[in-house]
């Protein structure tokens, strides 16, 4: 058995930065366990722009965001296991049972962060009828087999999704020399970053069908087309709006979701919305001494406010590890006010010494909104939002001279229309 | 090419592995000819999630009367309760009773399933019983309100199906059956004089036979009909099946299944081996035996259905869904005979319910040949035990040890979402029946068959294959020839 | 004259901002609701840039190719040109993020830099 005193499983962005927060708040023995040959995560085949603009304040590369903090963790005295694959969590006794190619490894740890990232939905979950082909991927898959193993996927391909990977890939695809046909969206509005929908899709004026779905899928062995029809209100196709496409390849970007299956073994309990863990501000689940960050806790837009919110994970893991974090005492719970789908952290320890920053995302769009937060009936904080989006991820910093003086039980987050 | 041997049978479905397993037992020259890929066929390959029959009760509830006759009832019979359990053990298939229960609304329901049951037991089902409101709660108490009662048959089995075909497959093979995939059985060579069975021909050549066993389901006819002798017809009924994620808090223990109405079958939901629900399936009869697809209406009249029985069943939980195509014959009875007017010419057709009866099949086709004057000399030296590629995520943490220290490659997680590492795929790809394609993987270690359908393993898996089979990884298939899944590399 | 309705990625308000010029003189910038806003709309008019990323080929590399980009934006309009060159290179060691392996690719004042190492 081995013995450390903070664990991170997964060395993506939330795992490097939880790892060297953790080693720089004082834990003397900090191991990274990676599935991967690599550290990196899913940054490595990123290799587009767009990262660090707000943590190192300039445009970034995904190999290059995780290269800075890759060499960060080298340069300090950090443990990195790679290609090592953990299976499950002893909770109670705070044990990681994983193995490698040298076998089976265990590792006992005074706290353990959870930053396994996500997975990407499938077709099947959001039920697109046809039939089963090759040439169906999720985005990500056909981005690490173009990016990272130099295979092409296809020659003609149409996205479903507006996520933001979907639009990147449109543009990767198109750069690649295949022709995409179209990014189909259920939704009427963008589920990714107008900046994407402009540089990936506009640039090469690749067609976005809001409000359309994919009726079906063709092709016995390879993809041989899709039928694409327009939708309703309530999702329903209006008859007469279906047309056809013709192409070899489908890439689904619909959606992203928290990868918890070793937290589960763990016994630590999952929000149903985000799907990812309940945590408190210290960013620790239910069971003592497991923290979690980054994707794993809910699907993050930015890689930054992944780098943020998992040093203070690395940090908290770090004094807990020390028996210098304090008693668990009571919280104050966050709830979803109006046009709010979730919050996290999802609880607020009592008396903490920190401002407490709250990531949120809204419901549906919105314009010239107020973003409150409310207890007993006393408005905390007020922010002004000329537009929210549920694309994209909102966040507010109560600080801890607001949070101190709550008697509540319960803070709200709404939005409020002016 | 061209072969001679003693027995050919045609399609390595269920039917036709647990054939060639049994034959495999003599000193024959016995070989299998399948036109896909893989083994497996094509029922049998989209019956991942569906329970092995045990009670008479639920067939009697589920399909036509008259398929019944007293053979076929022996067959289920002695299969279940003799053949099957050994034929599991020898072959370490992968199975765990989960029982079957069917609910009643009303009395008139119950009523229908009396008869069913008093019909079942003349057939030998001494097994199913009626149970109360209060146990049927009990035992399903994730059902919804307002049933009264219902049947309950503690033998029912969920069977992982593929792997069970995969086993017998194998285990023929390791006992000296020749297997040739790709190949397309093109008619039966008949010597017109003496309308004797001279061979077969095949796109890949000429196999010199005398005996030649038709295992092909629904592509029976089309065989048939080659010897000049055909009076029935194949077609496919389709069924539409979602399969949910596992460790969901609505899963019931049990199968679970509606009282059939008088046409429409019921959905069922049912457990599988490998922990996963299956719904379904719906059944609508078709023409064309090689495409299906999934419908809109067809999935969520599957999924309104099994709300019925649980009000929480979820779409969303879904991890796949599929249509299969199962084989129906017109008219719908068994057949599983030597020919009369063919000498040498074998049949085992309109088999609806082959998971159940396959080796009860086998050995009583076995018998049929003996009794033809097939010499069948049993063979010294017959293994009945495969060589199980030994799977990871069953393993204690010791075993587990173990493996890795005799391979490394057992350290290498490929599948997440189903614990399956690099070492398994090395090995399904150099052991019979071999895996050359990544459904192949999945069907026998279920590789990619997990939440997030292939999407972290997929592209390592298409990798191991290349290096494995030494080929450009262009030419990975996800299953049959055109199914390729990279069409270039991006730099040369 | 000319007109261009372009939609401004600064901030999530996607402004929809028209331009209207001739050649390359602007007469008039409509829509917009920011000083950054309008700047960007008469950059995108006058000469649309975009930052490049793609792969080439990598010997004796972990993996069969490596992340490239470019140094500075490039004109939108040579994006396809200079991919045609970049499918074409190759690189062999050192691998070291921002290493240059082409210098002023077509003219544009951008090299071209591993991202990766």
């Amino acid at each position: 058995m081995l013995e450390f005193d903070v664990a991170v499983i997964g060395a993506g962005p939330a795992g490097l930065a939880a790892a060297l927060a953790a080693k720089r708040s004082g834990a003397q023995k900090v191991v990274l366990v990676e599935r991967d040959f690599r550290m990196g995560g899913i940054l490595e085949q990123c290799i587009h722009m767009g990262f660090g603009l707000k943590y190192f304040g300039e445009e970034l590369s995904g190999p290059e965001y995780a290269a800075r903090f890759i060499k960060r963790i080298e340069e300090e005295d950090i443990t990195v296991m790679l290609d090592t694959m953990v299976l499950s969590i002893d909770g109670d006794m705070r044990v990681i049972h994983a193995v490698n190619k040298n076998g089976v490894v265990n590792i006992k740890a005074g706290s353990i962060i959870l930053s396994m990232g996500c997975r990407e939905r499938t077709r099947a979950q959001v039920a697109v009828p046809g039939t089963r082909p090759a040439g169906i991927f999720t985005a990500g898959t056909a981005q690490r087999f173009i990016n990272v193993q130099n295979e092409l996927v296809g020659k003609k391909a149409v996205i479903v999704g507006s996520g933001d990977i979907g639009m990147i890939m449109a543009r990767r695809l198109t750069l690649e020399g295949v022709k995409v046909e179209g990014v189909v969206e259920i939704m009427p509005y963008l589920a990714g970053l107008t900046r994407n929908r402009v540089q990936c899709l506009d640039d090469y004026d690749i067609p976005l069908y809001l409000s359309h779905t994919i009726s079906d899928i063709r092709g016995q062995y390879r993809v041989e087309g899709v039928s694409v029809a327009r939708i309703d209100e309530n999702r329903e196709i209006i008859e007469g709006t279906e047309f056809d496409i013709d192409c070899d390849t489908i890439l689904f970007s619909v959606g992203l979701i928290p990868e918890n299956e070793v937290s589960k073994s763990a016994g630590v309990l999952l929000d149903p919305v985000t799907g990812g863990p309940i945590v408190d501000d210290h960013m620790e689940t239910n069971i003592s001494g497991i923290f979690a960050c980054g994707n794993v806790l809910h699907v993050n837009d930015l890689v930054d406010n992944v780098s943020i919110e998992s040093e203070k994970a690395g940090k908290a893991a770090a004094l807990f590890a020390q028996g210098r974090l304090h008693e668990k005492t009571e919280a104050i719970s966050l709830a979803c006010g109006e046009n709010i789908r979730y919050v996290t952290p999802q609880k607020i320890v009592r008396g903490g010494q920190d401002d407490v920053t709250i990531y949120f995302r809204v419901s549906s769009p919105e314009r010239n909104i107020r973003i409150q937060a409310e207890a007993d009936g006393a408005v905390l904080l007020e922010e002004k939002r000329a537009f929210v989006n549920p694309g994209e991820i909102e966040f507010i910093t109560l600080q801890k001279e607001n949070l101190s003086g709550i008697n509540a039980e319960q803070l709200i987050i709404r939005t409020v229309r002016e | 090419m061209d072969y001679k041997t003693d027995v050919v049978i045609v399609g390595a479905g269920i039917v036709g592995s647990a054939v060639a397993r049994q034959l495999s037992r003599y000193e024959l020259d016995v070989m299998v000819v399948e036109k896909k890929e893989d083994i497996g066929g094509t029922a049998s390959r989209q019956n991942q999630g569906v329970v092995c029959a045990t009670s008479v009760f639920s067939m009697l509830m589920y399909e036509d009367e008259h398929m019944m006759d007293p053979t076929i009832t022996n067959l289920f019979t002695i299969s279940n309760a003799l053949i099957y359990p050994q034929w599991i053990a020898d072959l370490e298939v992968k199975y765990r009773q989960i029982g079957a229960i069917c609910v009643a609304k009303n009395q008139d329901e119950m009523d229908k399933m009396e008869v069913a049951r008093k019909k079942g037991w003349e057939r030998g089902d001494y097994r199913t019983r009626r149970v109360t409101k209060k146990q049927v709660y009990e035992l399903v108490p994730q059902l919804a309100p307002g049933y009264i009662g219902g049947y309950y048959c503690p033998d029912e089995c969920a069977i992982d199906v593929f792997d069970l075909v995969v086993a017998m497959m194998q285990n023929a093979m390791e006992n000296g059956v020749k297997v040739l995939t790709k190949t397309k059985a093109l008619a039966i060579d008949v010597d017109k004089e003496t309308k004797t069975v001279r061979g077969l021909k095949t796109d890949k050549g000429y196999i010199e036979a005398n005996y030649v066993i038709n295992c092909c389901a629904i592509y029976a006819d089309d065989l048939a009909k080659t010897t000049g002798y055909c009076d029935y017809r194949c077609y496919p009924r389709y069924g539409q099946t979602p399969i949910m994620d596992k460790n969901l808090p609505y899963a019931p223990t049990p199968m679970v299944r509606p009282c059939p109405g008088r046409v429409a079958t019921g959905v069922a939901i049912t457990p599988t081996a490998s922990g996963n629900l299956g719904v379904g399936p719906s059944a609508d009869n078709g023409e064309d035996k090689e495409y299906t697809a999934t419908t809109k209406e067809g999935i969520e009249k599957v999924m309104e259905q099994a709300r019925k029985l649980i009000p929480e069943m979820d779409l969303r939980d879904s991890v796949t869904q599929f249509t299969g195509a199962r084989c129906c014959k017109d008219p719908s009875n068994w057949v599983i005979e030597v020919s009369h007017n063919i000498k040498g010419y074998c049949e085992a057709v309109g088999i609806t319910q082959g998971v159940t009866a396959a080796p009860a099949i086998a050995c009583y086709i076995q018998n049929l040949l003996e009794n033809d004057g097939l010499q069948l000399e049993p063979k010294d030296d017959f293994q009945p035990h495969r060589k199980k590629i030994k799977r990871f995520v069953d393993m204690t943490e010791e075993e587990r040890a173990e493996a890795i220290a005799e391979d490394p490659a057992y350290g290498t997680v490929i599948c997440r979402c189903e614990t399956v590492t690099e070492a398994e795929i090395v090995r399904a790809i150099h052991t019979p029946p071999y895996a050359r394609s990544v459904d192949a993987i999945k069907r026998r270690l279920r590789a990619g068959m997990g939440r997030c359908q292939g999407g972290f393993c997929s592209s390592r898996i298409v990798e191991i294959l290349a290096r494995e089979l030494k080929v450009p990884v262009e030419t990975i298939t996800k299953n049959e020839p055109g199914s390729e899944i990279i069409v270039d590399t991006c730099r040369k | 004259m000319n007109e261009k309705t372009i939609t401004c990625i600064i901030c999530p308000s996607s402004c929809h901002i028209t331009v209207r010029g001739s050649g390359n003189s602007i007469e008039s910038i409509e829509g917009h609701t920011c000083k950054r806003g309008m700047k960007y709309a008469s950059s995108e008019y006058l000469h649309p840039e975009r930052n490049l990323t793609a792969i080439v080929k990598a010997k004796d590399y972990k993996t069969p190719v490596i992340s490239v980009r470019t140094s500075r934006p490039v004109p939108k309009d040579k994006q396809i040109a200079c991919m045609r060159i970049i499918r074409e290179l190759e690189v062999g060691p050192p691998y070291e993020i921002g290493r240059v392996i082409l210098k002023n690719i077509l003219d544009t004042g951008a090299d071209i830099l591993l991202t990766n190492e």
